[in-house]
């Protein structure tokens, strides 16, 4: 079993890595980071007590958000630059 | 001869009985909440997608009924199917028949309970439509029609549920054919018009929705000379399926089967569970009941049906990649819903978890085991999406937009199929039964991804009133945040379900208080 204190410091991992995933592009990759310590600490808690449970979900609905936005934003310049290229 | 007359005033303490039952349920009362959320969000639905009080009325009853044809077809699955099936596997049916009661009184007497908690709802749900009458749009004919016809719906749906729980024995197989009966003439009907360009009355008859859906449509594909003798039809088989109910129930009252003789499983297949259960314990146990080529066989044998249905190659291959963006997605909620509910609702989860097994192992296991089972069909799924949409592709010389949706919709497929796997095994784990884990799942990983969408659509038109000439700006990002909204889900399930599986799986569902 996964001590508990490395759970703890994953889930601040998770949080740390939410909150840089807010910066525009770099933010893509720390969003991921944070997905990935995110699962790990739910898969490796068995249901133990982990301080640091509120910053683990915060840091993922940050990274969410933020992945969000990119596809978003993506999406959009995509369109543009599309319609920019058909209308010549 | 008088033995076998039906006593009103017997039936009536089955009724007081189940009622009293009935009041002490949380579902009883959080129906109310669901209806008045559902009815909030047709109005903000028909809010956005209307301008004018008239044309906004008309959206507004469309959309209500069809949220309240939803709920009267689920009414027998979640009141009916199971309530006589359940007796039996209880053995409480036959304790029933020890007493002066007949077949007609138990059928009866369930079915007056269904009546009138599934009345009550609908008739909450009802001002929700009435409000179409204020806006204008729509008479008072219109909804009062509407209104009879969703009742009707409600009768044939609980009357259904009634016929197949006294016919079945096991909850698995009362669903699913409930599901067929209900569900599966309703999918049939876009392939009938598509070969037929009109609906054979037949079609029409053995469809419970076609009066419901032919009032909302407006007679455009849906035939109205239909209507009277559909209503006939399917009275006469309510009560035909009511009365054969009455009469087979006593008939059905017999000791539990002996277990039936297992295969010698053979040298290589010794070998290979060997190597299954060093890796995983759960996954074993979890592959025993797989059959992954059953449904693999069975997506590959509907493009034959559909080949002798349809006329053209652009309508069979249409069909049959619509099928397979639906169909990978319900044999994933079948099995993730029912699986966990089954094995919670049987005490085996508790048992496993007297064992030094991990619950992370445990739900490890059960997922890779359900993986296993889909692969092949969601590979198969896959590799006919790809080739039709290149096969479109190289026709047309550039990338249509039919091509796009399909890459978009094999995306969503692989995004879907792992949401609805961990949704399903957490409704499994929490639902009552698995009749409520089905629907749960279907809400949570069907539906929910999609209400933020709505949500967002809504609040964008009410605030900023957009004109948008191109769909695709309308169409990518509803996808993106519903894939989004997908995998949000998808982490939600996952985190309840490990964070809570000890504390659940040990928990008794003994009618707690309110």
């Amino acid at each position: 079993m996964i001590p508990r204190s490395k759970l703890i410091e994953k889930s601040l991992g998770c949080f740390r890595c939410g909150v840089a995933s807010m910066i525009p592009l770099i933010g893509i990759v720390q969003a991921l980071v944070a997905l990935n310590r995110f699962g790990f600490v739910i898969v490796n808690t068995n249901e133990r007590w982990n301080p640091a449970r509120l910053r683990l979900y915060v840091g993922a609905l940050l990274a969410f958000a933020s992945l969000l936005g990119h596809a978003l934003i993506a999406v959009f310049v995509y369109l543009k630059i599309t319609r920019d290229i058909a209308n010549g | 001869m008088a033995d076998s007359t039906l006593r009103w005033r017997e039936m009536l303490p089955i009724v007081t009985r189940e009622l009293r039952v009935a009041s002490k349920r949380r579902a009883t009362y959080r129906l109310r909440l669901i209806v008045a959320l559902l009815g909030a969000g047709g109005l903000l639905l028909g809010a956005m997608l209307a301008g004018p009080s008239v044309e906004m009325g008309q959206w507004l009853f469309r959309i209500m009924s069809g949220v309240m044809l939803g709920g009267a077809s689920l009414a027998g699955l979640v009141l009916t199917a199971d309530c006589i099936s359940k007796e039996k596997r209880e053995g409480t049916l036959g304790l029933l028949f020890l007493t002066r009661l007949v077949g007609a009184d138990v059928a009866l007497g369930k079915l007056g309970v269904a009546v009138l908690c599934g009345g009550s709802v609908a008739f909450a749900a009802a001002p929700f439509l009435a409000v179409s009458i204020c806006l204008g749009g729509v008479t008072a004919r219109e909804f009062c029609e509407m209104s009879a016809l969703l009742v009707f719906l409600l009768a044939y749906s609980l009357v259904l549920g009634i016929f197949i729980s006294t016919l079945f024995r096991r909850e698995v197989v009362v669903s699913l054919l409930f599901c067929l009966a209900m569900f599966l003439p309703v999918i049939a009907t876009p392939l009938a018009i598509l070969k037929w360009k009109t609906l054979p009355e037949f079609y029409a008859q053995i469809n419970p929705f076609f009066p419901a859906l032919k009032m909302i449509e407006g007679g455009f594909f849906l035939p109205a000379e239909y209507l009277r003798p559909t209503l006939i039809f399917q009275t006469f088989a309510m009560v035909a399926m009511l009365g054969f109910s009455c009469a087979y129930l006593p008939w059905t009252v017999r000791s539990r089967e002996a277990g039936a003789q297992r295969k010698e499983p053979t040298r290589l297949r010794r070998a290979s569970h060997r190597a299954i259960l060093d890796s995983n314990p759960m996954l074993w146990l979890g592959e025993r009941k797989n059959h992954p080529l059953v449904l693999l066989f069975l997506c590959a044998g509907l493009r034959l049906c559909l080949g002798f249905s349809s006329k053209t190659p652009f309508e069979v291959d249409l069909a049959y990649i619509l099928l397979l963006a639906i169909l990978p997605k319900l044999f994933v909620l079948w099995q993730s819903s029912g699986m966990m509910a089954a094995e919670r609702e049987s005490g085996f989860l508790e048992t496993v978890l007297t064992t030094p097994i991990p619950s992370s192992e445990v739900l490890q296991g059960k997922m890779r085991a359900m993986k296993r089972q889909i692969f092949p069909t969601l590979l198969f799924a896959l590799l006919v999406q790809w080739m039709t949409a290149t096969k479109w592709w190289s026709a047309a010389g550039a990338i249509p937009w039919e091509t796009t949706s399909l890459f978009v919709a094999m995306i969503m497929l692989l995004v879907d199929v792992h949401t609805i796997a961990w949704v399903g095994m957490w409704q499994g784990l929490v639902a009552r039964d698995r009749r409520r884990a089905l629907i749960g799942a279907a809400l949570w990983g069907c539906i929910g991804p999609w209400l933020p969408v709505l949500l967002i659509g809504a609040v964008f038109q009410i605030i900023f009133d957009p004109t948008i000439r191109e769909p695709a700006l309308v169409i990518a990002p509803a996808l993106i945040i519903a894939n989004a909204c997908s995998i949000a889900i998808a982490c939600l399930a996952m985190a309840q379900l490990h964070e809570k599986f000890r504390s659940t799986a040990t928990e008794t569902w003994s009618l707690k208080p309110i």
